[in-house]
């Protein structure tokens, strides 16, 4: 203890040290703190209030968006704005100037005056009226200018979509950026009032298509004039962006499905390029480039069609008898069935006492495996998926890429069920029953594909040999176009494997289809169509119409998948929007 | 001991930290609410952040203050171990944010976190530890001191990975001035100083950005519009402020013109808007802060308390001498958070604990 203490008064005196150091320290600064605020104080005072620098932005034009023959489908062009300088102006002066530009606008009086009001606390900046007015509308402000004071026309630039609602879900729509986004982004690269692109490509490609906002550092006085730029950020424009999509074949594609409800996909399935991608019902994303707000926007949110789910990649469907494709391969790859073998569909299939209804109640009479799938005779499915068996039908439906993701660029896909007995017992804690492997093989129960699964799979049995990623970006340049930022390569994602005996009856098979079976609609002159209906049930109405087909056009070998929800039959409602679509790509002579 | 020790410390430097928190917060609201408006349209953003951080701190003072420090010898090293692993854990992309250029922040779900902040703290609690249990040895190098100093060494290089310069700063003032009140000889102390500068020097001038803050800091009128700009900026907000300053709320040079108006350079906030009273006063309250600590270090118990007390109070004192120090251009750019009164939670709640362990110090020597 007495060590102790005679260590505690060195100790002492070392700490007595050590605050000379921190008071000389101290003192240093507060002599610093002094001179600074006190002696100095007026002149530091004066350069503050004489040197203002303002910081100007200078926003980044976004970049273009091309289809693969470099035709814009998005791109910036400039807009005629009115807007309204209140400064100046009295109550009734505004109200006067509202009614004028409300008869050459065509907007409701109250309207614009709310537009006018939203402004009023910051009356020297300008207040938007209208948006991208015409020519005509530009010309007669002019005319009237004497009248209307405080009236201006500016340009400003506007993300345009070319064609309106072409290819809406696939190039997504841009707006103002959330103030959830905002928290989120922790590189700090948004502000408020930016805009980024909300769903699609331009949500994908938002770090390419947004470019960099410059600025100006501005030295002012205090009256706020300009005495010089101190420096200036030149803003960097936005990349432009090649889609694989053909603007032609997209526009084909969306006029065959007309009205209805659903999604065409169209991949090359040579290399996995995506030449059209449609979801209907569509939207026009030019409303949502509007900085007034709109009420159709809301309306379109709130509708029961949910009209911005992608239906190509974001819905999930039963794919009906378009399975029997997977089941058929299975069973030919599994080498366990005589192809000449018949059984006989009197329209129903017993299971015990289940009964399992074939779509044509009268039957098919005798079928043997070919008949079965140009007719897509359930009942000959029944049985063929029951002596398959439900692990080598998963086995084979895996290696088609059901139940998996495809990882196409855009990011809202969905990845649709592929259900197997230890999914099951996962899911539910319970066994497998063979009635599920019956209505499995047509494509019913528990199984969920996405349009673009299908086209993908159907590209596969065309290709025979692989399935590739669906690509989308062909590349990305930057705004001189000297230079390739980014591109996607075509990319083996699922290697099929299968003996050419089992390709060689599947290829038959299909083609039969088209030529004599479900899929005759289909049928185009001089095009060797292979393709396969499907019908699924589901409870919430009509049946939904599947059809996917693959043949060679042009030199270019096409995977199709098209699906109309709630359309019925897929031979009556899917299969003739194919045959239009490949035989308008035909006549018009297309270049894929 | 029979110290003439008759006001209650623990109660004194709790009221000091509560009201230093309080011109943090209201400083933090001041400097913010515009900037805060235009980044994501809620003037509060920042205030409530720092609200939070505030009312965490102070229970955890408390919580702290009502156990035994002597509790903190036996989890000193899992302590000092999750820190370093948290430390690096920032190294990864995914679970990190990176602010500044620096990746500091360390995010668990919605809450970001610096551990940086509490490595200090952490690395206060082992030195003392060590130094309290290698009491006779500390004066031999080779068993005493140089153990620590590699410790110290390999944590600096992480620190620095982190690209921050100025908690090693910290961390290293901290740590010799306890080494040396531990006993350790200032021979050995100098000797091994002389061996970093070269390491320091080249650190420095290595490093451009590093290089560009000590050139500006030695002249920033050279180029008042990039290098200079950040101190400029500070001297204007100062000098414009005088002695009685523009009143609450009236700091031009917060508005865009400062950079981290409401973190780093928020004394220069304060300068403008109270003046050189204000600023003076501030001061005034962190040498009573200092002043009580040194107080209750001496008076501690045991050795450990002793030097638990003392690096806390230095640490919190050197950190406000260093921000005061980079904000009137007495020191070069470093970035340094102005305890209890800069935003950010991270730092605001670890200082608290620390003063936690102080109440907790004093409430000990109380009965001895």
């Amino acid at each position: 203890m007495k060590n102790n203490l005679i260590e505690f008064d060195k100790a002492k005196k070392k700490l007595q040290h050590l605050s000379i150091f921190f008071f000389v320290v101290l003192l240093a600064i507060l002599i610093r703190l002094f001179y600074l605020q006190v002696v100095k104080g007026n002149y530091f005072c004066q350069v503050s209030e004489k040197n203002r620098i303002q910081l100007i932005p200078i926003p980044a034009p976004r970049g273009v968006v091309y289809d693969c023959k470099e035709t814009p489908l998005v791109k910036i062009g400039p807009s005629f704005d009115i807007m309204v300088v209140q400064i100046g102006l009295k109550k009734e002066d505004i109200e006067n100037i509202a009614r004028k530009l409300s008869c050459i606008l065509n907007i409701k009086t109250e309207k614009i005056i709310a537009f006018i009001n939203k402004k009023k606390s910051l009356p020297c900046e300008p207040a938007l009226v209208a948006e991208n007015v015409s020519k005509d509308v530009v010309i007669r402000i002019a005319e009237h200018k004497m009248e209307l004071p405080g009236v201006i026309i500016q340009v400003n630039p506007k993300r345009f979509y070319v064609y309106g609602e072409l290819a809406s879900h696939l190039l997504g729509y841009i707006g103002e950026v959330s103030k959830k986004d905002i928290e989120r982004d922790e590189e700090r690269r948004y502000k408020t009032g930016d805009l980024i692109g909300k769903t699609g490509i331009e949500k994908t490609l938002d770090d390419y298509l947004r470019g960099e906002n410059g600025g100006k550092q501005v030295e002012v006085d205090a009256k706020g004039r300009k005495i010089r730029i101190l420096s200036c950020k030149e803003p960097k424009a936005g990349r432009n962006v090649y889609l694989t999509i053909n603007r032609q074949v997209q526009e084909i594609a969306e006029e065959a499905i007309k009205d209805k409800q659903g999604a065409v996909v169209i991949l090359n399935s040579d290399n996995g390029k995506v030449l059209a991608l449609v979801s209907k019902p569509s939207f026009n994303p030019n409303m949502f480039t509007s900085r007034l707000g709109n009420e159709v926007v809301k309306k379109i949110l709130e509708h029961p069609n949910h009209i911005f789910m992608n239906r190509a990649i974001q819905a999930e469907y039963s794919p009906g008898s378009v399975f029997k494709i997977i089941v058929k391969t299975a069973a030919l790859e599994k080498n366990i069935i005589n192809i000449k073998k018949k059984v006989f569909c009197k329209g129903k299939y017993f299971l015990g006492k289940k009964e399992f209804k074939c779509w044509e109640k009268a039957g098919h009479g005798e079928v043997d495996l070919l008949k079965a799938i140009i007719k897509s005779c359930n009942v000959y499915f029944y049985g063929l998926g029951a002596m398959v068996g439900i692990n080598s039908i998963v086995d084979v439906a895996e290696k088609f890429g059901i139940g998996e993701k495809t990882n196409i660029v855009l990011s809202e896909e969905k990845k649709g069920l592929l259900p197997s007995p230890r999914w099951k017992r996962e899911k539910f804690n319970e066994g497998w029953y063979l009635g599920e492997t019956i209505n499995c093989s047509v494509g019913q129960g528990y199984l969920l594909v996405t349009p673009i699964q299908m086209a993908c799979m159907i590209s596969g049995v065309g290709n025979k040999e692989v399935i590739y990623r669906p690509m989308l970006i062909e590349k990305v340049e930057n705004s001189n176009r000297d230079e390739l930022i980014d591109y996607e390569k075509p990319e083996v994602k699922y290697r099929l494997n299968f003996k050419d005996k089992t390709l060689k009856l599947l290829d038959e098979g299909l083609k039969d289809v088209v030529r004599l079976g479900t899929g005759w609609r289909a049928c185009v002159w001089r095009l060797k169509v292979a393709g396969k209906t499907g019908t699924s049930q589901n409870p919430h109405g009509e049946d939904h119409a599947w059809f996917v087909c693959y043949t060679e056009i042009n030199g270019v070998n096409l995977g199709i998948c098209i699906l109309v929800e709630h359309g019925g039959g897929g031979g009556k409602a899917a299969a003739p929007i194919a045959g239009e679509i490949l035989s308008k790509i035909k006549m018009q002579g297309i270049i894929l | 001991m029979a110290y003439p020790y008759k006001i209650n410390s623990h109660l004194s430097i709790f009221l000091i930290a509560l009201f230093l928190m309080a011109i943090g917060i209201t400083m933090v609201y001041s400097a913010s609410a515009i900037l805060a408006n235009e980044w994501v349209k809620d003037s509060y953003y920042f205030l409530k952040k720092q609200l939070l951080g505030a009312s965490i701190g102070i229970i955890l003072a408390l919580l702290m203050g009502s156990i035994n420090y002597k509790a903190l010898q036996k989890i000193v090293k899992p302590v000092v171990i999750v820190c370093m692993l948290f430390l690096a854990l920032t190294l990864i992309p995914e679970l990190s944010k990176e602010a500044g250029g620096a990746r500091r922040w360390f995010k668990v779900g919605f809450l970001v976190f610096s551990p940086l902040e509490f490595i200090k703290v952490a690395a206060i609690i082992f030195i003392a530890d060590y130094l309290a249990r290698k009491e006779d040895l500390i004066k031999n190098f080779e068993k005493g001191l140089f153990p620590i100093l590699i410790v110290l060494g390999i944590l600096f290089v992480i620190i620095l990975i982190q690209r921050s310069l100025g908690t090693v700063i910290i961390i290293g003032a901290v740590a010799f001035s306890m080494l040396i009140i531990g006993g350790a000889r200032i021979g050995h102390i100098l000797g091994t100083i002389l061996l970093i500068l070269p390491f320091a020097y080249s650190l420095i001038y290595n490093v451009d950005y590093r290089k560009r803050r000590i050139l500006a800091f030695l002249n920033p009128w050279d180029d008042p519009s990039d290098k200079g700009y950040h101190i400029i900026q500070s001297f204007l907000a100062l000098g414009s402020g005088g002695l009685f300053g523009k009143g609450l709320g009236e700091s031009k040079q917060k508005l865009f013109y400062l950079p981290a108006p409401h973190t780093d350079f928020i004394f220069s906030v304060i300068g403008e808007e109270v003046g050189c009273i204000g600023t003076t006063f501030i001061i005034i309250l962190f040498i009573i802060f200092a002043w009580i600590g040194f107080k209750i270090a001496a008076s501690a118990s045991d050795l450990f308390g002793r030097y638990l007390a003392f690096g806390i109070t230095t640490m919190i004192s050197s950190q406000a001498l260093l921000n005061i120090g980079v904000v009137t251009g007495v020191v070069p750019t470093t970035g340094v958070p102005l305890p209890f009164i800069s935003f950010g939670n991270s730092s605001l709640i670890s200082v608290m604990m620390g003063v936690g362990m102080l109440i907790s110090v004093s409430k000990k020597n109380r009965y001895v």
